[in-house]
């Protein structure tokens, strides 16, 4: 059923739910009395408490607990937590190990940023964003543009597919844990594996082509949409190249200048603190040195790829190369996130053949075997969101003490409500609502492409109802959806 | 060759949800020596549009779930078909007449479909067993579907003979 909004202040517009994320959540926008916006707040309004009830859980069931924290990105949570459990074992896994999980990881990662390039935000650069919003969806954009709704669905196939042939399942898959992975990889399924590389990495070519050559009718967008200074977080390699699965932690300001470099990802709460506020069941991670909420960063795609010095893959390279150039410094704009995915994909797709082909990669030395040798491990990875910590505490019988979890998502929080704020200004008019301004709202949240799922949880149908109503109560205008 | 697709979707952490693909399961090792291979079967917590594309490749759909609207056991059979009323915009919830939707769509394809549930008598989280009732139902569920199945297989001969 729709939800009718009626505030007591009448200088309030709530949208309530923000539609197309993985997760449930509102806007407020506060109007001054001019009717522009004044002020705005995303809020993240359930509860999920994964860090309270895993207390008293043995360490080895982490991975399979907290990967229940989403559907769309549980190989992310697998990942962070089996590399904690690994510093809780003090065991340094083997190699094919780690080609395995990197693997998997970069499956999902296609089939992730797949799911928010394709389903959730390609309905708005296709068809508009002051398009019908009955057909502003995948399927309206399968009506005018098949082929392209036809390769979002295949790209998450094949993505799924590798994950599931490795794990034996799609969503969930008990495979990663302390120690490594727990099945080895046949001839048979890498063979199967490699032309399925092959033809994602068609896809996200022809796909990346596609954008480039639209940018040119998103330059509003791309210019309003969450375009300001920022610090950028994420995992570099040893050598200052694109990574996922382990490496060191790298800060960086919006002119490119490194703040923070090569930081052990154990040693990451020197360097971040987490806020809380009333009006959001999500943390408010920020970088301890500027202060909170000074100390704003971004992550995921974009902050990857501006902190990145190559991506270490042959067209990622060169496309890495060219989407610097967009600007002098770090790329700004939120609205970039939608290009920076479509590199990863490219990326991951490559580096899934790469792998494949390693020597390494189908011994089947896949896992170490040892009980809790530490009393506290953590483990950090980067989702397809962004870096993901894990951090456990256990007592001597392997039983946890203490967690802590900052999801990818998380980091991007102060920045979401900048920019939510910063869309609003530009675009809603209070005096007079239209659907397409509130599309564009939610549309520069849709660009971090937030996992709410994993701070909270979400499901259902999205029904949308705002009103503008004056002193007395009196509906002034109002927008539905049904 | 007519190629059928049986899809047994539900939670495995939620007693008799489990029903769905529990038939898929045991569905999967009737037909695991099949030399044509005109059946295929999946087990899937949740229908997704990726599903899809696996109908494109079917000339007939078997969807196999509980159902928490008929009577505990009650086991029911029904024509399903696309249907763009259904929670068809949604990537991650779908219910069998959406996910048809979305292969029409995209694929231009609209196989014959049928739906059997089981009544669910528990859907407690974190049970990892069917109730008495859903067990007793279970083989029945299997039974009507390789009915289904068979008789499928047999049409598609004839039309080929």
């Amino acid at each position: 059923m729709p939800k009718t909004t009626h505030k007591s202040s009448p200088r309030t517009i709530t949208i309530d739910p923000v539609t197309r994320i993985e997760g449930h959540a509102k806007i407020t926008l506060e109007l001054d009395d001019s009717g522009q916006v004044s002020d705005a707040m995303f809020h993240v309004t359930q509860f999920r408490g994964f860090e309270k009830f895993c207390e008293g859980r043995p360490f080895t069931e982490m991975p399979a607990l907290t990967a229940r924290t989403c559907g769309i990105c549980p190989v992310s949570h697998l990942m962070a937590s089996s590399k904690a459990c690994d510093d809780l074992m003090a065991v340094d896994i083997s190699r094919t190990a780690k080609l395995l999980r990197r693997l998997m990881n970069l499956a999902q990662l296609t089939q992730s940023h797949a799911l928010s390039f394709f389903h959730l935000s390609s309905p708005d650069m296709l068809l508009g964003w002051d398009s019908d919003p009955v057909a502003r969806n995948i399927l309206g954009v399968a009506s005018t543009y098949p082929d392209l709704a036809r390769d979002g669905i295949r790209l998450r196939q094949i993505g799924q597919q590798i994950i599931e042939m490795l794990g034996g399942k799609r969503v969930h898959p008990a495979w990663m844990v302390g120690g490594g992975v727990n099945a080895a990889l046949t001839e048979e399924k890498r063979q199967a594996m490699l032309p399925m590389a092959d033809e994602a990495f068609d896809i996200a070519k022809r796909t990346l082509k596609w954008f480039k050559g639209s940018l040119e009718k998103f330059r509003e967008e791309i210019r309003t949409f969450a375009n300001f200074p920022s610090l950028f977080l994420g995992m570099v390699d040893k050598n200052g190249g694109l990574e996922h699965y382990s490496g060191y932690l790298r800060l960086i300001d919006s002119t490119g200048h490194i703040v923070e470099d090569m930081i052990e990802p154990s040693r990451y709460a020197e360097i971040l603190g987490e806020a809380t506020e009333s009006f959001s069941y999500m943390k408010f991670p920020y970088y301890r040195k500027a202060g909170y909420p000074e100390g704003m960063y971004r992550v995921g795609p974009l902050a990857r790829l501006n902190i990145a010095d190559h991506a270490g893959t042959p067209e990622a390279d060169q496309e890495l190369a060219e989407f610097k150039d967009l600007q002098r410094g770090a790329v700004l704009s939120s609205f970039q996130y939608h290009y920076a995915r479509l590199i990863e994909i490219i990326f991951a797709t490559e580096r899934i053949k790469e792998v494949l082909n390693d020597p390494d990669i189908l011994d089947e030395r896949v896992r170490a075997r040892a009980r809790g040798n530490r009393n506290e491990g953590i483990g950090v990875a980067e989702a397809p969101r962004g870096t993901l910590i894990h951090h456990y505490k256990i007592d001597d019988d392997g039983q946890i003490t203490w967690c802590n979890l900052i999801i990818a998502t998380g980091h991007n929080n102060l920045a979401m409500n900048r920019g939510v704020k910063q869309v609003a200004r530009h675009f809603v008019d209070g005096k007079k609502l239209h659907e397409g301004m509130l599309n564009r709202v939610e549309a520069v949240i849709r660009c971090y492409d937030p996992c709410l799922s994993c701070a909270t949880h979400a499901w259902g149908k999205m029904p949308l109802h705002i009103a503008l109503v004056d002193p007395s109560g009196n509906v002034l205008d109002e927008v539905k959806r049904d | 060759m007519s190629v059928t697709l049986v899809i047994g979707f539900g939670n495995m952490l939620r007693a008799d949800d489990a029903v769905g693909p529990m038939a898929a399961e045991r569905l999967g090792e009737i037909y695991a020596d099949q030399i044509d291979r005109h059946v295929r079967v999946l087990s899937r917590q949740t229908l997704t549009p990726e599903l899809a594309a696996d109908i494109a490749e079917a000339d007939r759909v078997i969807f196999l779930d509980a159902s928490a609207e008929s009577e505990a056991g009650e086991i029911i059979q029904k024509q399903v078909s696309a249907n763009t009323a259904s929670s068809v915009a949604m990537v991650h919830f779908l219910d069998p007449q959406g996910l048809l939707c979305w292969a029409k769509q995209l694929y231009g394809c609209s196989p014959e479909a049928t739906l059997i549930t089981v009544g669910g008598e528990s859907f407690h989280f974190g049970v990892r067993e069917l109730t008495a009732t859903a067990e007793a139902a279970l083989d029945e569920m299997v039974k009507l579907a390789r009915r289904w199945i068979e008789r499928g297989a047999l049409l598609g001969s004839l039309r080929h003979a």
